[in-house]
């Protein structure tokens, strides 16, 4: 059997790594869109209760939604940039203010967490998109 | 859609409200100026690693592919070492995958001739037989300027002087003098010469190299005995000590000792 040299299996390993992020985002990405529809189902479910006026309510599940997000931000952090991230933070915060207050504008916040929640994921696709 | 009737706003409600968990931190100027000072740390070290891998010609002599990698490889790792809010992997994949094409190019260069021809391009012969070729030049777009002083800095001022001149595919140009004027060898006087290999360091600033003794047949003790006839008593007092070839000692002691025993 030939006798292979040291830059062939640095090669090898290199690709192997190179394999191993490839798959690794694929996942990343399907995770992260996984968790990016359960966020916005909930942030739904605020709208509805904001519609129907029922403000306590809509207080408890954006209160339940927004320690969710901290600890689903904590993760992404580490492969999404956090300007993006803060956005969403800074809609729900804004949300909370205006729930808090009764504010049927609660919705323009939300309806902006939602879309950004949703967009995330995306912008870390693979695709001519994002390609160019 | 209409909206449910706007209830009115009570400032001192909001301000009782239990603090956000995003609350800004008054420490955070300094966690930020911590954490770039980590980032820089870890992507000094990614960097380092990658020119180690991608081999010692790097510095000195660089490929097309190769220069790509060093430009490129240093705006992959100044953003996210300044830019606390980008995820510090962003910089670590992409170092990651310039390492990746770098050390791919140079296995497929090394492997094959005609890609090597391709990625790295081929020398072109710029003087052959003391005329310089116009043909080159022009393909090259190097101008004649460019080849004298290139010449010149290669210790051939006059053209005549030279046979042959071949731009390397690192930019750098080769020249083979005319035989008349290249420089008189032992050879050319008939004179014999004895082998001259490198001569092998034995202790470097107080460590005996055992990997260097042992490759040249000789043991810590004759080393020591070596140094005692030096008037060194032990290794950790020896700045440099080396043996050439024909089996001359050479140790210098640190000055620490020397003028503690004069």
């Amino acid at each position: 059997m030939k006798r292979r040299s040291s830059s062939t299996w640095i090669l090898v390993g290199l690709w192997f790594v190179a394999l191993s992020i490839v798959l690794g985002t694929w996942w990343i990405i399907a995770a992260q869109t996984k968790v990016a529809h359960e966020l916005a189902q909930r942030i739904e479910g605020i709208e509805a209760e904001v519609l129907n006026g029922d403000w306590e309510n809509a207080s408890q599940l954006i209160r339940e939604l927004m320690i969710r997000w901290e600890k689903t931000r904590q993760v992404w952090a580490f492969h999404t940039e956090h300007a993006e991230m803060d956005e969403v933070t800074d809609a729900l915060i804004e949300a909370e203010a205006l729930i808090a207050a009764n504010e049927a504008g609660a919705l323009a916040p939300l309806r902006k967490a939602r879309d950004r929640i949703v967009t995330l994921p995306q912008r870390d696709r693979l695709d001519l998109e994002n390609l160019f | 859609m209409r909206f449910p009737p706007l209830a009115p706003v009570e400032p001192p409600a909001l301000q009782n409200k239990p603090t956000s968990i995003w609350a800004k931190d008054p420490m955070e100027v300094k966690r930020t100026m911590l954490i770039v000072f980590a980032r820089v740390l870890i992507l000094f070290i990614t960097v380092l690693i990658l020119l180690r891998v991608t081999g010692k010609k790097q510095v000195a002599n660089l490929q097309p592919a190769e220069l790509v990698t060093l430009v490129m490889v240093a705006d992959v790792a100044a953003i996210p070492m300044t830019s606390p809010g980008t995820p510090l992997v962003n910089g670590i994949v992409g170092i990651f995958a310039l390492l990746l094409m770098q050390f791919t190019l140079s296995y497929i260069t090394m492997k094959s001739t005609r890609s090597r021809a391709i990625i790295s391009g081929r020398p072109t012969n710029v003087i052959v037989n003391g005329k310089i070729v116009e043909e080159s030049l022009q393909e090259l777009r190097y101008n004649i300027n460019d080849l004298l002083e290139q010449l010149r800095a290669a210790g051939y001022p006059a053209i005549q002087d030279v046979e042959w001149a071949v731009l390397e595919t690192n930019g750098q140009l080769s020249v083979i003098p005319k035989s008349q004027k290249r420089p008189v060898t032992p050879e050319d006087l008939g004179i014999s010469t004895q082998y001259e290999g490198l001569p092998v360091p034995l202790i470097v600033d107080g460590n005996p190299d055992k990997h260097n003794l042992e490759r040249i047949g000789l043991d810590m003790n004759w080393l020591l005995a070596e140094l005692k006839k030096h008037g060194v008593s032990r290794p950790k007092d020896v700045l440099y000590a080396s043996i050439d070839t024909q089996g001359n000692f050479y140790c210098q002691p640190k000055s620490t000792i020397k003028e503690s025993s004069a």
